[in-house]
């Protein structure tokens, strides 16, 4: 994937011009971790409930190949079939393949983010499936031919006069049908139900999957989840192999956090369980239902991230808080992150999902303030993560030269005392020099990126070293302070 | 899967989760978490507050008649369908009758019918669902449906309004209890659905907008 992606530095100039992006992902990212605060404060004991699902997410990642085989058993007794996705291609040709033979002409279907990264879309297409993603905001995603920016609002990045022209272009909106966000809601309902009552096969993602009961869950608010998983004669889940809980009652905890997380909701509108197809024969035969379920569980380099130092960030349970906190992502939004997941979350997964060599920006792309671990539900350690990688990609040799050999000089520098102390005056009567009132306002060379947008000090008079010896020593706490490198 | 899909899987994550370094993983399940959420003798009243703040309603029905009127009353179309569970799955007998001579279609889903498009056609042109309700769930105001023989999914999905008849001892405070005094619920149908309010959707600027795909309205009405 991602070809013709644009560098990393284009793509966030890009982003960073884009001043209405920055006002709508201000305004609604700031909107909705009020939303989220508020909902965690009706949890009684959030952070307890939090702190569980935390260990939820470590004991069954410990644990990850027992649980998926208990997890394939119940659904295939619950008359499902399971099918281990070792890559990309594997998931893409086992439903491609399903809906060949199975005379698939429409397939329905509702956010899944894994499909994104698998793009499962495009290559149904490519063998004759009309494909229409349902949930609203992927549908304009879909019909725009853009790209979703963010794990739970797809469309942020858009306002309601793009959607109006977009509707206009493409379904033939009258002006009666765009008057307001309703009305465009409105006509969205009436165009995909025609959908949902054609298709042959409906496609969801797996919000949790149960190992002890073989059944898979969406979390969603329009309802469009419900229809794809209950209309068409085929239901295929397709589900990162991390996204399991042990026990029912433990996805029930999990489901305690994860709406309150995304959006402040108590719990999504649906709240929807499925296991196995529609019983057909006998006593327990239901009215409605699929005849036939298929979940596809995709690793694409899962059990890989597992095996390493970046486990941890398989706990996620995409709710998007660390989307919605984080101050890069507010002034960048979701596109410029160049993966399938933006944000915080994304700075990690994609890089540890598809290397270092075209995402080594990525996890630079962070103040490592701290906000993303705050909030998030499982208390995922992203700064951390982000450290480890901007690590590997120095050892990986993906810095710039400059930095390279200006940190080797500072470190050669830094060890010799006497030498430090001299380029340390160097460097401070060069700075004094080069400042008006105390400030630099333009620093040469590619240290002007620093002073680009804010003015740097000049350094001081006296340095702390002067100033210390100078003290009496009776001043002195710790006589025996001595500094690195210096002899008694 | 086959054996050998199955034990190239087992293969794969085996010798995963023996180098992974999870923090705070421990090897024994941390069993289960459940604390009370809401006083027993407030449950009807908080699910009234949280479903009324989702946009839903909440009734009180002494009998047949008092349903009748209240469905009759979310109606405006000259010639109503209606989506109705079979009646043994609905607390008020002889509701399905009575609909009937309140001049309301009353339309129903057969296991054999599953999967005409033509019937499927009709019901999506039902104006009402009426169905029962396995639990209500005081904490966040959502009406909990197992799915079954003549206990359809559509008819709480496709109108435009669903209206659920609830017992007071549906009544319970959250979804973990529910889930800790009665698991099976999870998995007696092929689908297990916890409904929170009508359907709804803030993908475009973040403008709240109802009755996206489910139903714009949701009515719970207690019968007893």
């Amino acid at each position: 994937m991602n070809v013709e992606l644009k560098p990393f530095d284009q793509r966030t100039a890009e982003a960073l011009a884009d001043d209405q992006l920055r006002t709508t992902l201000r305004t609604v990212t700031t909107a909705i971790l009020g939303f989220r605060k508020a909902g965690l404060g009706r949890l009684d004991d959030s952070d307890a409930w939090r702190d569980h699902a935390r260990r939820l997410r470590a004991h069954t990642l410990s644990r990850l190949d027992t649980y998926l085989d208990q997890f394939v058993s119940n659904v295939e007794a619950r008359g499902g079939h399971a099918y281990y996705a070792a890559t990309a291609a594997d998931a893409v040709r086992y439903v491609r393949d399903l809906a060949t033979s199975k005379g698939v002409k429409v397939a329905v279907k509702s956010k899944s983010m894994v499909t994104e990264e698998i793009e499962l879309n495009h290559h149904l297409e490519s063998a004759g499936v009309k494909v229409v993603e349902t949930d609203l905001g992927e549908y304009i995603v879909q019909l725009a031919h853009d790209r979703p920016s963010h794990i739970v609002m797809p469309i942020i990045h858009m306002n309601r006069q793009q959607v109006a022209d977009l509707f206009r272009a493409k379904i033939n909106a009258t002006d009666a049908d765009l008057v307001d966000i309703p009305a465009m809601t409105q006509l969205a309902r009436r165009v995909l139900r025609e959908e949902f009552v054609n298709a042959d096969m409906g496609i969801s993602g797996v919000n949790f999957a149960v190992a002890e009961t073989g059944s898979i869950t969406t979390c969603t608010n329009e309802g469009n989840g419900r229809l794809c998983t209950t209309m068409p004669r085929i239901h295929v889940a397709m589900m990162g192999i991390e996204r399991i809980v042990p026990t029912v009652q433990d996805l029930s905890v999990m489901l305690q956090v994860l709406a309150r997380s995304a959006t402040g909701q108590n719990l999504t509108v649906y709240t929807n369980v499925v296991t196995g197809p529609r019983p057909r024969d006998g006593d327990g035969a239901e009215g409605d239902g699929p005849d036939e379920f298929h979940v596809v569980m995709v690793d694409n380099g899962r059990s890989r991230v597992l095996g390493s130092e970046l486990a941890e960030i398989l706990y996620c349970i995409r709710c998007g808080a660390c989307l919605n906190t984080c101050p890069v992502f507010h002034q960048i939004g979701g596109h410029a992150y160049g993966g399938v997941y933006p944000g915080p979350v994304g700075a990690v997964l994609t890089p540890a999902f598809e290397g270092l060599d075209a995402f080594h920006e990525l996890p630079q792309a962070s103040s490592l303030c701290g906000a993303c671990k705050d909030v998030c539900p499982v208390r995922i350690d992203i700064p951390r993560m982000l450290l480890k990688l901007r690590a590997d990609s120095v050892d990986a040799g993906k810095s710039p030269w400059w930095i390279t050999y200006g940190m080797r000089t500072l470190g050669w520098v830094g060890v010799r005392p006497r030498l430090f102390r001299w380029a340390g005056g160097l460097a401070a009567r060069a700075t004094r020099a080069m400042a008006t009132d105390g400030w630099i306002r333009k620093m040469p060379g590619h240290l002007s990126a620093w002073t680009k947008s804010r003015d740097f000090p000049a350094m001081a008079e006296v340095s702390f070293q002067e100033q210390w010896k100078k003290k009496p020593s009776s001043h002195r706490k710790r006589e025996e302070t001595r500094f690195p490198g210096e002899r008694p | 899967m086959t054996a050998d899909e199955r034990a190239r899987m087992r293969d794969v994550l085996r010798s995963a989760v023996g180098q992974a370094r999870l923090p705070g993983a421990e090897l024994r399940h941390p069993g289960p978490f459940v604390r009370p959420s809401v006083d027993p003798k407030d449950l009807a009243e908080r699910f009234t507050r949280e479903l009324t703040a989702l946009g839903g309603s909440v009734h009180e029905a002494r009998g047949v008649a008092d349903v009748v009127a209240i469905v009759r009353g979310l109606i405006p179309d000259r010639e109503p369908k209606v989506m109705v569970w079979d009646e043994r799955h609905l607390p008020l007998p002889g509701i399905g009758a009575a609909l009937a001579a309140a001049g309301l279609t009353i339309l129903t889903q057969e296991p054999a019918t599953a999967r005409s498009a033509q019937h499927r056609r009709e019901l999506a042109s039902a104006s009402l669902g009426l169905t029962g309700a396995d639990a209500a769930l005081a904490q966040t105001g959502s009406l909990v449906l197992a799915s079954g023989p003549g206990r359809g999914r559509l008819a709480s999905l496709l109108p435009p309004v669903h209206v659920a008849l609830v017992r007071r001892s549906a009544l319970i405070g959250s979804l973990p209890e529910l889930i800790a005094s009665r698991p099976e619920l999870v998995t007696q149908g092929a689908n297990f659905v916890a409904i929170t309010g009508p359907s709804r959707t803030a993908d475009i600027e973040h403008v709240l907008a109802r009755g996206v795909h489910g139903p714009r309205d949701v009515h719970a009405i207690f019968v007893d």
